[in-house]
């Protein structure tokens, strides 16, 4: 028997290769917006959120390859599945793009007040959380691993915890200093957004589920 | 559904070498079943042996069943030719008689001892495989004036006017261009309500668009046999897999 098809599968690399590299970067965007938010270095999330239109362009172009292999190649079973979790996963990946932005604005709007420290620190640590659960995500997509997939997607219940904690928070300031009230909403926007990018990388989760034993399994519960 | 065709333990040998070994399948009513393979995994020498056409070739030999609505095909007292009239097949290369379009449809069911008013057998298996409309006014030209397409189309209609219950087509497409074999693969998406199909391809594209079953063979082996959607989006088998994910072949 000849082994067959090395062009499509160069192609299907090539096309993880890149899922790879968009994955790493909003992986770092989130951590460069996580430091930013620690030190309120303004200037660096900045330069996070005018870097977000990348990823939108990531996105669009994997997605176009993706489509090209499914019209042109005709993938069947496992190949069939990996391409359609990278289609999910890459636009997941751009709403964990989005969630970081949204997030480097709220530290550029923050500046460097002093009275939302414990909050901004708590909105820091629900987003580390969910950087470490993108680090896991990326590596069980990529690696074909279905228990990793599972247990990361079983970290979410923590971002949870600390989302209705910080919401706490922040309705305790809105309590205590009611003028502060305009800022203190951005500050319960940003930490659902958060609480939804805990939501994406679970989406990434069940997508390697998927892929690996085509079963679709529902894990934001 | 109800099984019209069972395979138990059949193996087939020419000689000495074992082309088929030990399947069991079981080929439901009104049904597309597909068969593929890689080149000499055994799939139309157990196509053949549906309907005996394997024992024209010398030195075959079949162990195991093969059950037609409950008797074994290969009894002493079962009847070939009769057998291959309820189970037709339908070849690779489109193989009309060098006769009229009319003569190739009645002259099959002459032979079969079919008397019917051979006017309207002619009408209703053209109209079958939905060549009528194109050939109602040339039914005395020569068949081989069709262009392939058509006489494959032409071929199938020979097969129904002998009035089968399955219809066995071995690869009935691969000579044909994508649009008379849509036409086919349309054909036997419309045939499938009357008769059982089974069908060896090459293409696994088509067996995957038109089946409701699939088999895979390798190396004489029925490697999984199953749902086709299931076989194409969640193979049980590696093999199956590679194979149909074109890894090897």
């Amino acid at each position: 028997m000849i082994q067959a098809r090395i062009h499509f599968q160069d192609q299907m690399n090539q096309l993880s290769h890149e899922i790879l590299l968009m994955g790493t970067r909003v992986e770092e965007d989130l951590r460069k917006t996580i430091q930013a938010c620690r030190d309120k270095d303004t200037e660096l999330a900045r330069t996070v959120r005018s870097g977000d239109r990348d990823i939108n362009t990531m996105q669009a172009e994997i997605e176009d390859k993706a489509a090209i292999l499914l019209a042109t190649q005709q993938p069947v079973a496992g190949d069939l599945r990996r391409l359609v979790a990278f289609i999910k996963v890459v636009s997941d990946l751009e709403r964990i793009g989005d969630y970081t932005s949204h997030l480097a604005k709220t530290v550029m709007k923050v500046g460097d007040r002093n009275k939302e420290d414990d909050i901004m620190r708590s909105l820091s640590a629900i987003a580390d959380k969910g950087c470490a659960m993108l680090n896991q995500a990326m590596a069980a997509l990529l690696g074909n691993d279905e228990d990793l997939a599972r247990s990361t997607a079983a970290m979410d219940i923590e971002i949870d915890t600390m989302h209705k904690k910080v919401m706490a928070e922040i309705l305790e300031a809105m309590r205590l200093v009611p003028k502060n009230v305009e800022i203190e909403a951005r500050l319960m926007r940003t930490a659902n957004f958060l609480e939804r990018l805990g939501d994406h990388v679970t989406n990434i989760c069940e997508s390697v589920v998927y892929m690996v034993s085509g079963v679709h399994v529902e894990m934001n519960e | 559904m109800s099984v019209v065709l069972s395979t138990r333990k059949l193996s087939i040998h020419y000689g000495t070498f074992r082309a088929v070994n030990s399947v069991d399948l079981d080929f439901e009513a009104n049904e597309i079943t597909a068969i593929i393979g890689p080149s000499g995994c055994g799939k139309s020498t157990a196509l053949r042996s549906f309907n005996r056409m394997n024992e024209l070739i010398p030195g075959t030999r079949v162990e195991g069943e093969v059950l037609f609505q409950g008797t074994n095909i290969y009894d002493s007292e079962v009847d070939p030719v009769e057998l291959r009239s309820r189970i037709g097949m339908v070849f690779q290369k489109p193989n009309p008689f060098t006769k009229s379009i009319f003569q190739n449809i009645v002259w099959g069911a002459k032979i079969n001892g079919i008397h019917a008013d051979y006017d309207q057998l002619v009408e209703e298996s053209l109209k079958a495989v939905a060549l009528w409309d194109e050939v109602k006014d040339k039914l005395k030209q020569s068949a081989n004036s069709l262009s392939g397409g058509q006489q494959q189309r032409l071929c199938i209609a020979r097969a129904l006017a002998i009035q089968p219950e399955i219809l066995l087509m071995d690869e009935p497409t691969s000579a044909l261009d994508p649009i008379s074999t849509s036409r086919i693969e349309d054909l036997m998406d419309e045939l499938k309500k009357k008769y059982t199909i089974i069908i060896v391809t090459h293409n696994m594209q088509q067996a995957a668009r038109i089946s409701d079953r699939t088999a895979f063979f390798l190396n004489g082996d029925m490697i999984e046999f199953g749902l086709t959607k299931d076989i194409f989006y969640k193979p049980r088998d590696t093999r199956t897999e590679n194979y149909i994910s074109g890894r090897f072949g």
